[in-house]
């Protein structure tokens, strides 16, 4: 390159700079714009029910379902779901734009730069954080006062306002939580009934029980194929997933990676660099060490690793409650007959105290509404409408909802849809006894329950296709050991529930990458146990302990 | 012709064509596995079972492939896509390559037009700007959302640009003498002297346009106008398990059809594979002939 071209060269870089640093202050007054051109939204009816007269146009931004199969001549804007909405409430539900789960949250960050946000949208808490502090969204307070019904707010705030309050900012109430049971996300231990009877092996029910049961299943042949291809627990490369991770081995040692927990002395503190999880890294490395781990875990999906619990070389499982609707149906379930015989128990202890299971907040997204709307009344109206149809047992009025005229799953397409805070952990107490007894009444009042219970009989009568429900639904199922958690206290929250702080935003997922990196050389023996402690250290001094200041500052806000 | 070979070459030869064949089997391989996974039982596949015959043969998933609105939507919308795409990319190549391949003395500041592209290929302003430019314009959730973004592919104008200087200053002279004018110039000598090259324009421009899906998912607004690889993007991705419900959980044992996802991936590499064989022969000539020059 000749001297001439390198002045060219140089001139084009701070050609570019001033280009990008011009593009940056476009975003902003874009912004800008948004903000001041607010306008107070038009008083309709107070009626909660009311409905719109004429229709008014509401847009939303939505995600797909690609495996969705329409009716003919429906689709993702024109289906039976939203024309219930305008027969009902009179709200025309129009997306702005709709897009995969998977981009969902990249087309939101690009929707708000852009500044034009539709009416409703559902948002992470780091979105809504950045909307609130841009002054884009809509003070839901009065409308949520004046047109939520009762049951409504009854339904809201059943878990004693925790979730509602996690979408409150000075007081006011900024968006509306997509709330879901925090129970739902518990873990369990699931075993091969079959194999544990087979060898004569104890229950499990401490962690040495669990440990002796894993050894058992990787060197006596459980499947009898006279070689020694089985494991005793199925792992992915992502340890703390909720279907096949390892959260539930930590927990049994006290440990809580990844929640922030209260010490001793009241203080919040990260739990995933307690000294608690350097024994569970232990035990872990200890199993892998002795081949009770597939070896080849830390590159394999749910997708790989169900292949092996398929082909009958996996013994135990932690996963949540729907493990046996996902993924473990497609490999239990063969040709309408189940192969294998799974039971399913509490997390088990290292010592005398039982282990708790970690869950969080429940909540997985808000739902905003933005400050131009016109009619912000209409998403509680639309929430509202939601929470009566998906809660009533009088199949007509939830049908139109819910399901399509050839039973497909319409429910997606609902624009708000938010799950009872007490889902699952209520049936818990009554199904397994009502099933066990076959006595329907105990569960008429309980939507969940009733229908799980009806699943359970078909299964009982030999319909191998409700055997997930049947898992959830049976004595010692998963509901039951749910709500037996709640009995004993065994719920380890994560107390911290707010927007990421600003250390977070920015190092968090630095720290996460580098916690994930070393915890699994560790389990897989490429690094030592004590690596834990140097990794402790660098932790806090990476921005860990300015995380864990701000943490208990909004702790102490709270 | 008989070559006289020393051992040393045999050898070589031998072990030459080895590593080939073993590169060309690792590119093959999970294709075939593609293949076979989607002409097997779901059950089969569930299991792990196949590996690169297919278990318990069935054409189930094909059927049910072409049954499917949504694929052979975007199916036709991804065709619509490369004939508009690339027939734009090519005439705007051409276009931009001929007088680029003039000498300094013909096009003064030739250098700084082509600096102009080449600048473009090093930097790009990102995806906001990008998003809040399509937005601007109005060209979002329309097809030439996909297509006019990258409607001058600068790699493309490189490349025939310096197939255009290879060919001979000659024949552009004797055409002026007999009176042609630059169109005339372009369109009856240098264009049809370019066969080879154009092919494999044409080639790259038709690939790209295919295979990009990133565009259709963020430019689109609803998936009745996605691309066919925009499609299959969001039926082959994993789940996040952080946003799951309860309710997703129950979909999803419905759904989770892998012997599906491999007819509809084969389906949709089809139409390139049959695209290779007629393009292909050109393909190497073409990337080389601008190479050298006299």
């Amino acid at each position: 390159m000749n001297r001439q071209n390198r002045n060219k060269v140089a001139v084009v870089m701070i050609a570019a700079a001033l280009l990008l640093s011009a593009c940056g202050k476009g975003n902003d007054s874009a912004a800008g714009n948004v903000s001041a051109a607010s306008g107070k939204p038009a008083q309709t009816s107070q009626d909660p029910k009311a409905k719109f007269e004429p229709p008014i146009d509401f847009t939303i931004a939505g995600t797909t379902e690609p495996n969705l199969a329409f009716d003919k001549g429906e689709s993702f804007t024109n289906n039976t779901v939203y024309d219930a909405y305008v027969k009902d409430l009179g709200i025309s539900i129009k997306p702005e734009w709709m897009v995969d789960p998977k981009q969902y949250p990249e087309k939101v960050r690009l929707s708000i730069v852009s500044g034009e946000i539709p009416d409703l949208m559902k948002v992470t808490a780091a979105d809504l954080q950045q909307l609130v502090d841009n002054n884009l969204l809509a003070d839901l307070t009065d409308v949520y006062d004046k047109y939520a019904t009762p049951e409504t707010k009854k339904f809201m705030s059943t878990d004693g306002g925790n979730q509602l309050a996690s979408a409150k900012f000075d007081g006011k109430l900024m968006a509306i939580p997509s709330t879901n049971a925090p129970y739902n996300a518990a873990e369990f231990l699931w075993v091969r009934k079959d194999w544990m009877k087979k060898l004569n092996l104890p229950e499990p029910k401490t962690m040495q029980d669990v440990l002796k049961i894993s050894e058992a299943f990787t060197n006596q042949d459980p499947d009898g194929n006279g070689k020694k291809d089985s494991f005793g627990f199925a792992a992915q490369k992502e340890i703390f997933n909720m279907v096949y991770g390892f959260t539930g081995i930590f927990n049994g040692y006290h440990a809580y990676p990844g929640a922030w927990i209260k010490d001793s002395s009241g203080k919040l503190v990260y739990g995933s660099v307690q000294p608690e999880i350097k024994n569970a890294l232990k035990t872990l490395q200890d199993m892998y060490k002795a081949g009770q781990i597939d070896p080849e875990f830390f590159v394999k999906d749910h997708t790989k690793e169900t292949e092996l619990v398929a082909g009958n070389k996996i013994g135990m499982a932690f996963g949540p409650f729907f493990l046996g609707s996902w993924p473990l149906s497609a490999a239990v379930v063969k040709n309408n007959t189940v192969t294998q015989d799974w039971e399913t128990y509490p997390l088990a202890s290292f010592d005398d105290k039982p282990a708790s299971t970690q869950v969080g907040l429940g909540v997985d997204g808000y739902y905003v509404v933005s400050k131009k709307s016109k009619h912000p009344e209409a998403a509680i109206k639309i929430l509202n409408k939601w929470i009566e149809v998906d809660n009533t047992t009088d199949k007509q009025v939830g049908k139109p909802y819910h399901f399509s005229k050839t039973n497909q799953e319409y429910w997606k397409l609902n624009p708000i849809i938010v799950v009872p805070q007490d889902l699952n952990v209520k049936t818990g107490a009554v199904l397994s006894k009502a099933v066990e007894t076959k006595d329907p009444t105990l569960v008429k009042d309980d939507l969940a329950g009733s229908s799980l219970y009806d699943d359970s009989m078909k299964f009982l009568k030999g319909d191998t296709g409700s055997w997930s429900s049947w898992m959830k639904a049976k004595p010692h199922g998963t509901l039951e050991i749910m709500n037996q958690y709640l009995k004993e206290n065994r719920y380890m929250f994560d107390e911290f529930s707010g927007a990421p702080t600003a250390t977070m935003a920015m190092k968090k997922p630095i720290l996460d990458q580098k916690e994930q990196e070393l915890f699994t050389k560790i389990i897989t023996n490429k690094a030592p146990v004590d690596d834990f402690d140097a990794f402790v250290k660098d932790w806090n001094s990476l921005g860990g302990e300015q995380i864990t200041k701000e943490v208990n500052d909004w702790y102490a806000k709270k | 012709m008989v070559y006289r070979l020393s051992w040393g070459r045999k050898l070589f030869v031998t072990a030459n064509y080895a590593f080939l064949c073993l590169i060309s089997l690792l590119c093959i391989i999970p294709f075939i596995h593609i293949l076979s996974l989607s002409l097997s039982s779901s059950t089969a596949a569930a299991a792990g079972l196949v590996k690169l015959w297919p278990v318990e043969l069935t054409f189930a998933s094909y059927q049910n492939v072409l049954n499917k609105q949504e694929f052979l939507h975007a199916f036709w919308i991804s065709l619509q896509r490369v004939v508009l795409g690339t027939s734009v990319n090519i005439l705007l190549t051409v276009l931009i390559a001929y007088p680029l391949s003039k000498e300094i003395r013909d096009l003064r500041w030739r250098t700084k037009y082509v600096w102009f592209f080449i600048f473009t290929m090093l930097f790009s302003g990102g995806l906001i700007p990008l998003y809040v430019t399509i937005k601007a314009t109005g060209l979002m959730d329309t097809i030439w959302a996909l297509i006019v973004p990258g409607a001058v592919p600068i790699f493309n104008v490189v490349l025939l640009l310096n197939f255009f200087r290879g060919l001979p200053r000659e024949l552009d002279e004797a055409a002026r003498i007999d009176g042609a004018g630059h169109f005339l110039i372009l369109w009856k000598i240098y264009v049809p002297l370019s066969v080879a090259a154009l092919a494999t324009v044409t080639l790259f421009s038709m690939v790209g346009h295919w295979n990009s899906w990133f565009d259709g998912l963020i430019f689109m607004n609803s998936p009745e106008h996605y691309p066919l690889q925009s499609f299959l993007q969001t039926i082959v991705i994993q789940r996040d398990l952080r946003f799951l419900k309860p309710e997703d959980a129950e979909l999803l044992k419905v759904v989770s059809d892998r012997t599906n996802n491999a007819a509809q991936i084969f389906v949709a590499a089809l139409p390139i594979l049959l695209v290779y064989p007629f393009l292909q022969r050109f393909f190497i000539h073409g990337i080389v002939l601008g190479s050298v020059k006299e």
